[in-house]
């Protein structure tokens, strides 16, 4: 399970237009994705937070991923999931994230002033903490803030793409990675590629010698693109999908569809599974019997 | 200290106290010493009285002698009913355990290979092990006429599911009653328990106590619901094949249903729950 939790949708803002072309060259990036042998990747919409926000629900999310990426869900057999990405300047001015949070599958806040930087730290419901990683951090990241953090379950994530660019992302980039990793203690941070096109996808050997030699051990570089990884991806469909992580909607039988990998099979809208019957008071209770003919 | 640990809290204190979280009362002090009135000197007569009609040898002859033996069932019977259910319960476990174990011996040793010969068998041979086996033909109806009926009636399934609400379902069924439930274990980190599917015959704290139907004999058993995925399906209807699938995240299920009626459950950090994603 290798997963990328940062792959930019061409929109900046609900007023945008996604031209075909954008599209087209998303989709060129995924196949890239896949090849390399990421399994799940989640298609990131940024936005500002005091933007205003439809309000019906269907409009929330413009990333459509059954109507443009079916075919190639089906073909490849990736796993696409929809992730919004708050831009939190001035707290006072944004919305509540309950109504934005049904119809995405993953949270993440992207704190720029050291106000939002507090509040997402502290008290906003998400499941991914990012930089800007091109540009100066807003303000010192401080062990305890970040730690209070990743405590509670939120991960923190590093954008490994604003280091293929230019020279002066590039430097801000180290420094800003160095100073996560020293705050963080090189717990709960997780990876993703930020890749605007095919050429800027890694695959896990690339990423770990870079990430490496930046300070966090290796076993945490794999770590961060797998089981952290899944780990956010799993706190965001609980959120949706179950109540409180108690119930979950769907579930598998050969172990293969847990709420994570289900992404087909639960109705996005009614959050249930309708499925044919496979469970009978008339069968043998144990599986390795029940399959026998 | 002022916090509990939260393994005091969840082994003892809900279990003995009201509100768990808060153990000590603050208002427990009171400032004034209470004098109460005394009644005369009537509970010391009625000790010394007591203590006339406790059992002793010569006692004991006096009223075998005078009295009938007919009282003795009866006073049995009643004191089993007042045992603690507790007890009772984990007796009852103990012994279809017990006599599910005989059972496998005498097939093995027998060379029985199938469950009916199994059953005549034992039933003529060893009656008292016929007595205390599970059935699980008996907890059947359990499921098929009370279970699910309750919780269609709850959801208000209907076959049209058009108008059908999921999340406020996912609200009830989190507080709904699963005894009689027919579950599966989906995923676990006990590996061998994936597969295994039966009837919920009690749903404790920290156990699922399940019947199992057996290939050669039913058998009565704990799954423990921590680490442990289960999945159920209500039926939409009895003529129809479709079904609606939901499962139970054991490690947040940690409840027993009578606490569990009334409860806000919190989201928490899932780190402990990867194993329900890796395979």
């Amino acid at each position: 399970m290798l997963v990328d939790l940062n792959v930019p949708w061409p929109q900046n803002s609900y007023a945008d237009k996604v031209t075909s072309q954008a599209i087209n060259n998303l989709t060129k990036t995924l196949t890239t994705m896949h090849i390399l042998g990421y399994t799940h990747i989640a298609i990131n919409f940024t936005v500002n937070h005091s933007e205003k926000f439809p309000k019906d629900i269907k409009m929330l999310n413009p990333i459509h991923i059954k109507e443009r990426f079916g075919v190639l869900m089906a073909n490849t057999g990736l796993k696409l999931y929809s992730r919004i990405t708050l831009i939190i300047d001035d707290p006072s001015k944004g919305q509540s994230l309950s109504k934005i949070s049904q119809a995405f599958d993953i949270v993440a806040a992207l704190p720029i002033s050291e106000k939002g930087l507090t509040l997402s730290t502290t008290n906003l419901d998400i499941d991914l903490l990012t930089f800007q990683y091109g540009s100066r951090l807003p303000t010192f990241l401080k062990h305890k803030s970040i730690c209070s953090c990743v405590n509670r379950g939120v991960k923190l994530e590093i954008v490994y793409g604003y280091a293929l660019r230019d020279v002066q992302a590039r430097r801000q980039f180290v420094s800003n990675v160095r100073s996560v990793i020293r705050s963080s203690r090189s717990r709960g941070i997780v990876i993703g590629s930020g890749a605007t096109s095919p050429l800027e996808c890694r695959n896990i050997l690339g990423v770990t010698s870079l990430i490496k030699n930046l300070g966090l051990p290796s076993d945490k570089c794999s770590k961060a693109m797998g089981e952290l990884a899944s780990l956010v991806l799993l706190n965001g469909r609980l959120r949706n999908k179950s109540h409180k992580q108690t119930i979950v909607a769907g579930g598998g039988d050969e172990g293969e569809d847990d709420v994570v990998n289900d992404v087909q099979g639960i109705d996005d809208i009614q959050t249930i599974k309708v499925v044919k019957r496979t469970m009978d008071p008339a069968q043998l209770g144990h599986a390795s019997k029940r399959h026998k003919p | 200290m002022d916090r509990t640990q939260t393994f005091v809290k969840e082994y003892l204190f809900t279990k003995c106290l009201e509100d768990a979280e808060k153990p000590i009362d603050e208002n427990r002090f009171q400032d004034t010493l209470l004098l109460l009135p005394t009644d005369g000197g009537l509970t010391s007569r009625l000790q010394r009285q007591r203590k006339k009609s406790k059992l002793n040898l010569g006692n004991l002859q006096k009223t075998s002698q005078s009295e009938a033996t007919n009282e003795e069932p009866e006073r049995r019977n009643y004191q089993r009913i007042n045992k603690n259910s507790k007890v009772a319960l984990r007796e009852y476990i103990n012994s279809c355990k017990k006599s599910t174990e005989k059972c496998l011996k005498l097939a093995h040793e027998n060379k029985i290979s199938e469950k009916a010969n199994l059953l005549h068998y034992i039933e003529e041979k060893h009656p008292t092990i016929y007595e205390s086996l599970p059935q699980y033909d008996s907890f059947v109806p359990m499921y098929k006429e009370l279970w699910v009926n309750y919780i269609r009636e709850l959801l208000n399934i209907t076959k049209n599911l058009k108008a059908f609400n999921g999340s406020s379902a996912l609200l009830k069924l989190s507080m709904a009653d699963y005894n009689g439930a027919l579950l599966r274990v989906t995923n676990s980190k006990n590996k061998t328990l994936v597969g295994i599917q039966g009837i919920v015959v009690w749903d404790s704290q920290k156990l699922f106590i399940m019947i199992v139907k057996g290939h050669l004999v039913d058998q009565i058993k704990c799954i423990p619901k921590k680490g442990t995925v289960f999945q159920f399906e209500i039926p939409i209807s009895d003529d129809c094949d479709s079904a609606l699938r939901y499962s139970i995240l054991g490690d947040r299920f940690k409840y027993r249903s009578v606490d569990r009626a009334g409860r806000k459950f919190k989201s928490r950090r899932c780190d402990d729950m990867l194993y329900y994603i890796q395979n």
